[in-house]
């Protein structure tokens, strides 16, 4: 299947009653009609041709006949928690939240506390909007078998999956932790005040000022050898913000720096060892690496506001395997 | 297989959780939230230890038969399997 769909395309394969998510421009969005599917709007795509923009196409990601659904569901800040109990037996959980919005924050600071929470794969992103509509429109999430539309709480759909498969979830991030200061912060939180760096309290505004960080590259967590980014959204005086929340009592240090970033994903794919059942990648490595028109090797999916597996991640592209079970 | 909670493993595992080499990517955070409330000095030392096994016994125990390569490295010949 190709990467961007038309929007007759979408709603043939809608009308096929096929399990879909679907990632486009809010406009598109709300002309699909009801069916087995979940939507978010971003207007970004890697595609076959490299990374695009686009208000007139849709991105598909056709959920094989190993699957079959179980639920859609929406979920508001307050009812997030439950997500763990909604899970399959055996199976898959997609989810798309709003950024910016409540469930986007209450989700990134709190699901890993959830009862459960890491049973069971659960994948997803965060909508977004165009670049230059900030502070004009708002992502939106579509919940396909309603067309109810949201701003505000999170969409999930829930697949049970044949008993001989099994899904996983990774990632690939090409920062590691560089070898500077060790930052840690007081609160867990997107909005930063003091940190201490190498357990010295600072403001953070004034040591990221200090050492001319200005934010294209992110912090870097080490999670039992997994590196979970933290990037910058604006640097004020006194204040720093995140896309993502930092946790108290987690080391943090800056990442170190990352040249030829197209290279580096071509590297890392092959040695990927199965096809990615859906695949997406940050808004922030789009940006940044300026990817549009660029092919990051075969990989296709939404560019988006976050990337969550399980946890809400930054500048990193994440994807889904179905596998065998030995 | 994975073995009884009340298996001195898990206190081990939980308790010193950077001395170990996770595979896949759930259990890497998985463990890093165990590591966050085993290391959390506001609360029952104990009482984190205990919670932190229930997580990753839960976690281990529903996910065994994909989760090959980190339950063997965890478990095998430790009155595991």
């Amino acid at each position: 299947m190709k990467s961007l769909c038309t929007l007759k395309e979408a709603c043939e394969l809608i009308n096929q009653q096929k399990n879909l998510i679907i990632a486009g421009d809010e406009a598109l969005l709300k002309q699909l009609p009801h069916g087995n599917w979940i939507g978010g709007s971003i207007p970004y795509f890697m595609t076959e041709n490299g990374g695009v923009t686009s208000h007139d196409k849709l991105s598909v990601t056709l959920l094989t006949d190993d699957f079959e659904m179980v639920s859609i569901k929406q979920y508001s800040k307050e009812l997030l928690k439950n997500i763990p109990d909604d899970y399959p037996e055996n199976g898959l959980s997609f989810i798309i939240i709003p950024g910016d919005s409540a469930s986007h924050f209450e989700y990134s600071e709190n699901c890993s506390t959830w009862k459960g929470f890491y049973n069971s794969p659960i994948v997803g992103w965060i909508s977004g909007i165009d670049l230059k509509d900030i502070g004009l429109k708002k992502p939106i999430v579509i919940n396909g078998t309603t067309g109810e539309m949201e701003e505000e709480s999170a969409i999930v759909m829930h697949l049970s999956l044949k008993s001989n498969k099994y899904c996983q979830i990774n990632n690939i991030n090409l920062f590691s932790q560089g070898n500077g200061d060790v930052i840690t912060f007081p609160e867990t939180g997107t909005e930063i005040k003091e940190c201490f760096v190498n357990g010295e309290k600072i403001l953070f505004s004034k040591y990221l000022h200090g050492k001319k960080i200005s934010g294209d590259i992110p912090l870097v967590a080490n999670y039992h050898g997994a590196f979970i980014n933290v990037s910058f959204k604006s640097i004020s005086s006194q204040e720093v913000f995140m896309y993502a929340p930092v946790f108290k009592g987690v080391q943090y240090k800056m990442a170190s720096e990352v040249l030829n970033y197209e290279q580096r994903f071509v590297t890392e794919l092959q040695k990927m060892k199965v096809k990615p059942l859906f695949t997406c990648n940050c808004i922030l490595n789009y940006v940044f690496a300026h990817l549009e028109g660029k092919k990051i090797g075969d990989l296709v999916g939404p560019i988006t506001f976050g990337e969550i597996a399980y946890i809400l991640l930054n500048q990193t592209m994440v994807y889904v395997t179905v596998q065998d079970r030995k | 297989m994975v073995p009884d909670k009340t298996n001195p493993i898990w206190r081990k595992i939980v308790s010193y959780s950077d001395d170990y080499i996770f595979t896949t990517l759930a259990t890497k955070l998985m463990m890093m939230r165990v590591k966050m409330i085993v290391e959390n000095e506001n609360t029952n030392k104990e009482e984190n230890i205990l919670q932190g096994i229930d997580i990753a016994y839960e976690y281990f125990k529903k996910n065994q038969s994909i989760l090959i390569e980190d339950v063997d490295y965890l478990f095998k010949d430790k009155d595991g399997v």
